[in-house]
């Protein structure tokens, strides 16, 4: 329970939660009146709060309430009521109550058609006739939807099918049906094209909470209507469903290094200069690259070649040039510290033990840091390819302890029956 | 809802083989008149006291069912003994529905669904079939009454809810069996809440539990279209004769005044 002032008491007022007389008697527990004041609180009992649902009428008292409060609020803030968002009303209300609190926990005015989601709603008129033809299924909107996918379906075979009869049952027509041919207006060849690039399906709570009027959706049910939507897109004329299909999508942000991506240094000589660094395990790599180059690489001052001695490693190092096809454009200056060979930065106990060979850790770190100071020089599709390919991302993978009672990590000692 | 109890009363079909007499039955409970003049003496119509008063036995004829393949059953090994009496015979291993059965039961049939929608009553359109689901969803919506061509969740209407809609007074099964060829779930949950059901009965499904079975082929295109077609005339006649006979009603009460 929370103690505010008077005036902004009303504000608080979220609308959704004043019931009518009509439930009074069951919810009269969740209301407190405190002089003017009328503050929200939970009924936690769910047996008892189970059944209330609430009608049409009351929804729309409660929207007009909502759109008072609002004006109230941008009032109160200063603002012009009519330009008022939803998120200036989450800034205005965290303003007025600030706390170090989850979101969920702290107060919040929201439109009441998303409060009374499709299961605290009242179904059915004065009769106790259901609204919704589908009522008796207990998922009306989803089968609606479903509904309505499926009549896209057969609408885009009965227009492959003008000319012929099929004979499969699915698209058979009788002559009613025949009637009912759709006809394409063939100079649009633009609406013929479904383009869903760069799009998802809706997650099964968005399609709940957007579409379905807050109507839970079973995990069965959403692959139910992903595989129908599957079975619309096979369809050669799947495009005349496209608004049913471009709401059900939404649309994935391309995800790239760009933030980290820095722009190239000019030097004197007018030769471009990017610097970047990668870790792998223990080896720690700084690079600069050089533009324009002729594919040549140091590594702490000594020739790549005689560096890495291994085709492997020697592969590992060039992936990034070879993937784009850049292998001779570009000089690299690498420095590289830790790894098996030599000593980690800052002295650490690791990497003590010195082997005549550079190790793979090296050349991953090396590779990281050449993928990274490549982007300074890319356009952003090639960075966005470097990043699918893998070559962006830092391997954080350890070495794992070994454990006791064992002979290492995961090997276990023979396993005897008595 | 007293007027169904009535109708449940005298049409309640009892398990027994010899179909033909229990329609006889039927027939002297009803209180046949002839059709009374509209006089000023009776101002208010009761359907119940015309043999006919939708007009149902004008709608199919024998000829019509057989264009529409309702007389396919299935092979002679998926019979269900209950539907012995309905076969009127069995060819090259296929057997084959008596039309002159079928078309008594659906007129008995569409007459009780007539009126019951003439009383105000919730019909549910039962169907789990993926191919014919959605026509049944369709011509449900046309008609304004319900549809259930999904899952149905077992006793669901048993568990009595206060703050729900009501439950369907007619539940109207355009086939008994479900998609895995078992019988619907929601016959024997009707039986058990006093819903008179309605059931277009195939050779392989059991039609003793329901009010009004109907013997007919459930799975040709042709055929279900030719019973969507018929249980949506009825409905849509029956509701207009309700508005039709409320003004006059109306009417002849204001003369009267």
């Amino acid at each position: 329970m929370m103690w505010v002032s008077g005036s902004t008491c009303k504000i608080l007022i979220s609308a959704a939660m004043l019931t009518q007389k009509r439930a009074l008697s069951t919810s009269a527990k969740c209301l407190r009146n405190l002089g003017n004041v009328q503050l929200r609180t939970q009924e936690t009992n769910l047996q008892k709060t189970k059944h209330i649902k609430y009608s049409d009428e009351f929804l729309i008292k409660q929207a007009e309430k909502y759109k008072l409060n609002k004006r109230r609020l941008a009032n109160m803030m200063g603002e012009d009521p009519d330009t008022y968002n939803d998120e200036d009303m989450k800034r205005s209300i965290r303003y007025l109550f600030p706390s170090d609190l989850d979101e969920e926990v702290l107060p919040s005015m929201e439109h009441p058609s998303k409060l009374y989601t499709s299961q605290l709603r009242i179904h059915w008129d004065e009769n106790g006739r259901p609204l919704h033809y589908l009522y008796y299924s207990k998922k009306q909107n989803l089968n609606h939807l479903l509904h309505e996918i499926y009549q896209y379906i057969i609408d885009a075979r009965k227009m492959g099918n003008t000319r012929k009869r099929s004979s499969s049952l699915k698209t058979q027509m009788s002559e009613n049906q025949m009637e009912d041919c759709i006809e394409v207006d063939m100079s649009k060849e633009d609406s013929k094209k479904l383009n869903l690039d760069g799009t998802r399906w809706m997650t099964d709570v968005e399609i709940s909470r957007e579409i379905l009027d807050g109507e839970a959706v079973t995990p069965m049910g959403y692959r139910q209507l992903i595989a129908q939507l599957g079975r619309l897109l096979e369809e050669e004329n799947a495009f005349i469903a496209k608004d049913l299909i471009m709401k059900l999508r939404k649309t994935v942000p391309i995800v790239s290094m760009l933030g980290d991506v820095k722009e190239y240094e000019v030097l004197d000589d007018g030769t471009k200069c990017a610097e970047a660094g990668g870790i792998k395990k223990s080896a720690v790599a700084k690079v600069k690259l050089l533009s324009p180059g002729t594919g040549k690489i140091t590594i702490n001052e000594q020739p790549f070649l005689n560096y890495f001695t291994f085709i492997s490693d020697r592969q590992t190092v060039l992936s990034p040039f070879c993937f784009l096809g850049l292998l001779e454009k570009y000089d690299v200056h690498a420095t590289i510290r830790g790894g098996l060979n030599q000593p980690a930065s800052f002295g650490s106990s690791r990497g003590e033990r010195r082997s005549p060979f550079p190790s793979a850790s090296q050349a991953a770190a090396i590779r990281l840091a050449i993928a990274k100071s490549l982007g300074s020089f890319l356009t952003p599709v090639e960075v966005e390819m470097l990043r699918r390919a893998g070559l962006l991302t830092q391997d954080k993978r350890w070495k794992e302890r070994k454990v006791f009672g064992q002979h290492k990590a995961r090997k276990k000692h023979t396993w005897k029956r008595r | 809802m007293s007027v169904i109890k009535f109708l449940q009363k005298t049409f309640y079909r009892r398990i027994t083989n010899h179909t033909t007499v229990n329609l006889k039955i039927a027939k002297r409970s009803i209180q046949i008149q002839p059709n009374s003049d509209r006089s000023t003496e009776q101002t208010l119509i009761n359907p119940l006291q015309h043999e006919d008063y939708f007009g149902v036995r004008k709608l199919v004829t024998v000829e019509d069912l057989f264009n529409a393949r309702v007389h396919y059953g299935h092979k002679e090994g998926c019979r269900n003994q209950n539907m012995q009496p309905y076969i009127f015979g069995c060819r090259n291993g296929v057997d084959v529905i008596n039309l002159d059965e079928t078309l008594e039961h659906l007129f008995q049939a569409l007459n009780f669904l007539s009126h019951v929608v003439y009383a105000d009553g919730i019909i549910l359109f039962i169907m789990h079939s993926h191919i014919y689901g959605h026509a049944v969803e369709k011509m449900a919506r046309e008609c304004g009454e319900y549809a259930l061509t999904r899952t149905y969740y077992r006793h669901y209407f048993l568990t009595p809810d206060r703050h729900a809609a009501k439950l369907p007074s007619l539940c109207v099964f355009l086939s008994l069996l479900n998609n895995v060829n078992q019988q619907h779930s929601c016959i024997s949950d009707c039986a058990k809440v006093n819903i008179p059901t309605m059931g277009i009965a195939d050779t392989n499904s059991d039609p003793c539990l329901v009010t009004y079975p109907v013997p007919g082929n459930d799975d040709s295109l042709l055929s279900i279209e030719l019973y969507l077609r018929l249980f949506e005339t009825c409905v849509k006649n029956a509701k207009q004769k309700k508005k039709d006979d409320t003004a006059h009603a109306v009417d002849s009460i204001e003369k009267i005044q």
